[in-house]
């Protein structure tokens, strides 16, 4: 049974309808990949699974237990977590108050340490930011932010984390830390569905890839067999 | 730490020059100035759980002082309380019922922000004033209603206002702190800087607002009642007053917005500048002196003087600790090359 089952999922804004029926499923454990050109669905997507935009038709089940239309902070407590394309912190918090933010209120998932700072120094050295700790947030590099906000939502404890294109507009050296965190904290048991539009990234680091152009998924399979697919060469080759 | 101690050592200082200063400073009408300056300590330290913490901008709590006048004084006919010590008892109750009041307001209003939240809540002030002048069979109209008379007079009359109000600055001082301190806090300021992502890091927005606007609105409308209990009149305009509003802002502003220390120093600067120039001046001088401090704090120091002077000092601080500082850091961080 996948740990995340989107199936059917359609939602318009106006006259663009962003997504026509989008079905897909994240195995338990996996790093899944979501790519597909500009404008292709896939934050819009995020938004749906993650309750920051409501779907008009379409199931989101997750743990087996339907989500979609639920609020953000609900699908978060449950053990949903999202990072966003441009990083969203804290910016007059300190790192450490940052880190000690989320919630699981009301829960069995929240233990008495999160709220520690120690628990929120574990995290920022795992991330390399313990240095900066007392920093004000809103000083950090966007680089930097992009750490930060990926251990704010770790530091919570979920089963499943989406992250809005961690690699971009970071450096190499930074993308090589990215991938590294990502790689250790799967090896943890922390699930990723990853929005990403570098490739290399993407296939060395991803189990499965799902491929979305103009509001539908087109493949949907192992980064080799969709580095071959003739209908994925066409939507980010054109015509 | 160091700066903890600091600022722990000044406060006691300031406490125990308050605590002696009405016995120092015989003159009635000092006296006066210092009661009203530390109600508006109190009332802008409230104001600042608000709008300072959760970045909430109030112009409607002065509606809060208003009701906490009037329950005052509507409870202590209702229950033939006597002007003496005992009335002041009657402050905290007039609190919970403006609280009370403030739950289904603060929940109508919080549901908006930024400019529209600001509109509602002046709206507030309004409706409040009218049904102030208008609910004649509870509030007496515009004719007003008279408050207990204390049973001390002459040169003793302003003393027990004074502790008592200090007591009360000092309460809600302690209140803002603990709270600043506390997880309350901690999310109170995450809303301030991105609701949306503090809801989806599993944060109760819309209880914590809540929270916030009646703890602010509890204080307030004790102040209002002190205020109702030392003037010994309760009349509309002066009880839901705009300018309340705007002083409570400006001095959160000036001090330094979401601070502790903030509300307090604007507070301590404003009011006996104001009070010196209504008096020293011609009328209306003290109004223009509110709009060009405003603009005066919003133009050259934004975050207010607290902030931006104790930024000053540890920048000057780090200058001098220069020469010791390592030359770089090793941290996988250190090859991070995007701007911001």
């Amino acid at each position: 049974m996948p740990l995340l089952h989107v199936e059917r999922i359609a939602k318009s804004f106006g006259g663009i309808q962003a997504l026509r029926g989008c079905t897909f499923d994240v195995d338990q454990g996996s790093v899944t990949g979501l790519i597909g050109p500009n404008g292709s669905g896939k934050t819009t997507m995020f938004n749906v699974i993650t309750g920051y935009t409501h779907p008009e038709s379409g199931l989101v089940k997750y743990h087996d237990a339907t989500i979609q239309g639920q609020s953000p902070r609900t699908i978060f407590e449950r053990g949903l977590g999202r990072t966003f394309q441009a990083p969203r912190i804290f910016g007059r918090l300190s790192l450490v108050e940052n880190l000690k933010v989320p919630t699981r209120q009301g829960t069995s998932h929240e233990p008495s340490r999160h709220r520690s700072t120690e628990w929120a120094e574990e995290w920022l050295a795992f991330v390399g930011l313990a240095q900066h700790r007392q920093t004000m947030a809103g000083a950090l590099s966007y680089g930097q932010r992009k750490l930060l906000e990926f251990a704010i939502v770790l530091a919570a404890e979920p089963d499943l984390v989406l992250l809005d294109e961690p690699a971009g507009g970071v450096n190499p050296s930074m993308i090589e830390t990215m991938a590294h965190l990502i790689t250790e904290t799967n090896g943890r048991g922390v699930t990723f569905l990853v929005v990403e539009h570098n490739m290399g990234f993407v296939m060395s680091l991803c189990h499965h890839v799902v491929v979305m152009h103009q509001g539908q998924v087109i493949a949907d399979g192992s980064p080799d067999a969709i580095q071959s697919n003739p209908a994925v060469l066409d939507a980010y080759l054109g015509d | 730490m160091k700066r903890k101690r600091v600022q722990a050592a000044m406060m006691v200082a300031a406490v125990i020059v308050a605590a002696v200063f009405p016995l120092v400073v015989s003159n009635a009408a000092i006296d006066s100035v210092a009661i009203f300056t530390l109600m508006y300590v109190a009332m802008a330290s409230a104001w600042n759980i608000l709008g300072g913490f959760t970045g909430y901008v109030s112009l409607g709590h002065a509606s809060f002082f208003g009701v906490g006048a009037y329950a005052f004084t509507i409870l202590c006919h209702v229950w033939h309380v006597p002007g003496g010590w005992i009335t002041f008892a009657m402050l905290p109750v007039a609190g919970v019922v403006a609280a009370l009041i403030a739950i289904p307001f603060g929940w109508v209003a919080l549901r908006t922000r930024k400019h529209t939240f600001v509109v509602i809540t002046i709206a507030y002030l309004f409706i409040f004033q009218l049904l102030a002048y208008n609910l004649t069979g509870l509030t007496n109209g515009s004719a007003g209603l008279g408050s207990p008379i204390p049973s001390w007079t002459g040169s003793f009359f302003n003393i027990p206002f004074f502790y008592v109000a200090l007591a009360l600055a000092l309460i809600v001082i302690a209140v803002a702190a603990w709270i600043r301190s506390s997880r309350l806090g901690l999310h109170l300021l995450a809303i301030r800087d991105d609701e949306d992502r503090a809801l989806g890091l599993g944060i109760k927005t819309g209880r914590l607002k809540l929270s916030a606007f009646v703890i602010a609105a509890l204080f307030i409308a004790m102040a209002g009642a002190l205020y109702a209990y030392y003037i010994t009149y309760v009349y509309p305009p002066f009880a839901m007053n705009p300018l309340d509003d705007l002083a409570m802002a400006l001095m959160s502003f000036t001090g330094g917005v979401g601070t502790i220390a903030g509300p307090i120093i604007g507070a301590l600067l404003v009011e006996p500048s104001q009070q010196y120039f209504t008096v020293a001046f011609q009328s209306g001088l003290n109004l223009v002196t509110y709009g060009g401090l405003f603009l005066v704090v919003i133009l050259l120091i934004p975050r207010g003087l607290w902030p931006t002077l104790r930024d000053f000092v540890a920048s000057r601080q780090s200058r001098q600790r220069v020469p010791q500082a390592p030359a770089a850091e090793t941290s996988v961080l250190s090859s991070e090359g995007g701007g911001q």
